[in-house]
């Protein structure tokens, strides 16, 4: 019945490296973006935001590192590590919490045997918290990768998580 | 050839309107079939999603919700000709879900291919901008003051006044800038709206630019919509190849182009000077006010700033007139709004009315009360930072004066309902743990405040004895005082709303519960 679980395409990175990051970086220019439009795009790139990075915008933006260091810092999205391949998001806001997402966080902490912010390799997936994805009529709800779920219930995320496990050993 | 209307929502897309999609083409292919499948934005019946609609004798003939598993008997009982089915809803004018609605804002979504600037033009779509562009600068931004509309966002500003503010700002440069980082719980119409009819919002930008002479806007959307930048993006290259933005808009002499940011996780860029700063490439730090953004904005320049809502109201006053939009509402809250219904509800999604029905009317008559059938146990109107009512005060009517009375707030329009269950201290701490996570960190009172907090709310969640609480809940409101007093925003500032009410309310319930333990005694 959900199938869908099965067409969540994984994330695929680029190994880090210094000089292709130097050479997408000309492709930017420093009057139009702004730091978070180059951090986006190099953490859909490399899958995080690596240290050797930060001289680099410093030095492209004309500002200190540690500036772009309080940036990255600053925002939930940026990463210094690479994620799994499945980056699940699971809304911890007020009307998931309406619609059982405490209990469902609970037992999805459970079946992947970590904690917020951690990775499971066994399952290949990330886990984070979010407050909000803008899906409240719908609710309880959690994101993978770019793939929304909703009404999320205690079988369904059961299913969902047994596809993308299955996707794997394809 | 029959047309099918399906939304490229993302709420249709959770509830897998890909695969219905999927469904439907094969089945056509079996039966030798033409069919034109149209992606319209939803109607934001969240309830009804995906909700199918056919082209049939001249109306629109809705299904719903259907899963691919029900297209093989929607094709069996002739649909595409209307046929009966367990799930037809009958012509979508006639539901009336829909019907009881007054639409002006969300007029368009859902009837039009989201995309298609034809479609958006024949349904009444750039008539505010053509007004526009024959009309003087000060006559566009009179129209807006004379229309009574204020800030959608949640701060409820009149629109006209932060207008006239920028226009009469003497500056080299000017900025627009549409606030889009809706993250409040329990809203989501700026994300229908840009989904549903994003030529709507760039038409709004578009008319802010020419009247307060702004050239450049700029979209901060946040990266929790991924659908929503994808519409976006598309909007903005075809409206760019129709002229309608660019150099010499339709052949004017105005300029105006749109750049589209997205921001990245922290709720607080909702807040509009953290927003600049974040459009900048910085931390997403509030700045102190004065200088007012309508003065010192964007890089110092004078700026709007305004949700999408906003803006997406502004073409209809122009075309219409603001007598018009100001015969809708009442007292100083004028025009319609798109209230968001969340949570454990049943029929939850996007009711745009007037201002001035009661919560009850949205929650009963439209929401068809709670999900789970149990009675209702406290809902939350505003997002994180509204306040909590329960059930017994559902009769507030649904305007900006009334809610503040009655010491809450209307914010973005969102109500997220709780059923019994709800543990209302819990919510409390919630709140502050929210304020704790999300909060920028500039201020000592929302960022130590709100940590404090929670430790207060754990002690008297673990307290043995319920009786021996009362100084925690004295510390409790001391804090909830200096977060809203000493703030330098409305995320510290407001956090004690949903705080105290939802402590109130627990406060009252379990006050009933012993009065009733000690009367079956």
């Amino acid at each position: 019945m959900l199938d869908i679980a099965h067409n969540v395409p994984k994330n695929h990175f680029e190994d880090w490296q210094l000089e292709l990051a130097a050479k997408l970086l000309k492709d930017f220019d420093s009057e139009e973006h702004n730091l978070l439009d180059v951090l986006h795009f190099f953490q859909g790139t490399f899958g995080y935001i690596d240290k050797e990075l930060i001289p680099l915008l410093a030095k492209f933006f004309n500002l200190s590192r540690a500036e772009v260091h309080g940036v990255i810092s600053f925002y939930h999205d940026f990463r210094d590590e690479k994620p799994a391949a499945y980056v699940l998001k699971i809304c911890q806001a007020e009307s998931c919490q309406a619609m059982g997402s405490n209990k469902l966080t609970t037992e999805l902490k459970a079946a992947l045997n970590i904690d917020f912010h951690e990775t499971s390799t066994a399952t290949d997936i990330t886990l984070e918290p979010v407050y909000c994805l803008g899906n409240c009529s719908c609710s309880p709800n959690l994101m993978i990768n770019s793939q929304m779920f909703s009404r999320v219930t205690s079988e369904s995320l059961t299913q969902i998580l047994q596809g993308l496990t299955e996707e794997q050993h394809d | 050839m029959t047309k099918i209307y399906l939304p490229r929502e993302t709420t249709a897309l959770s509830l897998h309107v890909e695969e219905v999609i999927l469904a439907i083409r094969k089945e056509a292919t079996k039966h030798d079939l033409e069919l034109q499948i149209i992606r319209n934005g939803s109607r934001g019946a969240a309830w009804l999603e995906p909700l199918l609609e056919i082209e049939y004798e001249g109306k629109r003939i809705a299904y719903g919700p259907i899963r691919a598993a029900d297209i093989n008997s929607l094709f069996k009982a002739d649909f595409l000709h209307a046929g009966e089915h367990e799930l037809k809803l009958g012509a979508i004018d006639d539901i009336p879900w829909f019907k009881q609605q007054q639409r002006l804002t969300f007029k368009r979504s859902g009837n039009t291919e989201a995309l298609s600037i034809d479609d958006y033009r024949k349904f009444n779509g750039f008539a505010g901008l053509e007004k526009a562009l024959k009309s003087d600068k000060q006559e566009i931004i009179q129209t807006v003051l004379d229309s009574g509309l204020r800030g959608r966002g949640g701060a409820a500003f009149p629109t006209g006044i932060k207008w006239q503010t920028v226009a009469d700002a003497d500056a080299d440069c000017k900025y627009i800038v549409c606030n889009a980082d809706e993250g409040d719980s329990g809203t989501f119409s700026d994300r229908l709206l840009m989904e549903g009819d994003p030529y709507c919002l760039i038409e709004g930008m578009l008319i802010a630019g020419i009247a307060v002479g702004a050239e450049l806007g700029f979209i901060y959307l946040r990266s929790e919509y991924p659908l929503t930048k994808l519409i976006l993006e598309e909007a903005l290259i075809k409206a760019r190849e129709a002229g309608y933005l660019g150099n010499k808009i339709q052949g004017s002499d105005y300029n105006f182009d749109i750049r589209l940011h997205i921001g990245a996780g922290a709720y607080i860029c909702g807040e509009e000077t953290s927003l600049l700063e974040s459009l900048e490439g910085k931390r997403g730090q509030v700045r102190f006010k004065p200088p007012l953004p309508a003065l010192e904005g964007l890089y110092g320049k004078p700026t709007v700033v305004n949700n999408v809502i906003t803006f997406a109201s502004v073409p209809l006053i122009l075309s219409k007139g603001a007598d018009y939009y100001a015969n809708f509402g009442q007292g100083k809250s004028l025009g319609t709004m798109p209230f968001q219904l969340s949570g454990n509800i049943k029929h939850g999604g996007l009711v745009e009315l007037p201002f001035g029905l009661t919560l009850r009317e949205l929650i009963e008559d439209f929401g068809g009360g709670t999900y789970s059938g149990k009675p209702i146990g406290a809902v939350q109107v505003g997002g994180p930072l509204g306040a909590y009512f329960s059930g017994d005060q559902l009769d507030t009517s649904l305007d900006y004066e009334s809610f503040s009375a009655a010491g809450g707030m209307l914010g973005h329009g969102g109500i997220v309902v709780f059923d019994e269950t709800v543990d209302l201290l819990k919510q409390a701490r919630f709140a502050m743990e929210f304020c704790a996570i999300e909060s920028c960190g500039k201020c000592t009172p929302c960022r130590i405040g709100s940590v404090r907090g929670v430790e207060v709310i754990d002690q008297i969640l673990d307290a043995q004895d319920p009786s021996d609480t009362g100084h925690h809940y004295e510390l409790l409101e001391d804090l909830c005082a200096t977060l809203e007093d000493a703030s330098l925003c409305a995320m510290g500032g407001l956090t004690p709303m949903p705080v105290r009410s939802a402590v109130k309310l627990h406060q009252l319930s379990t006050s009933t519960v012993n009065y009733r333990e000690e009367a079956d005694q």
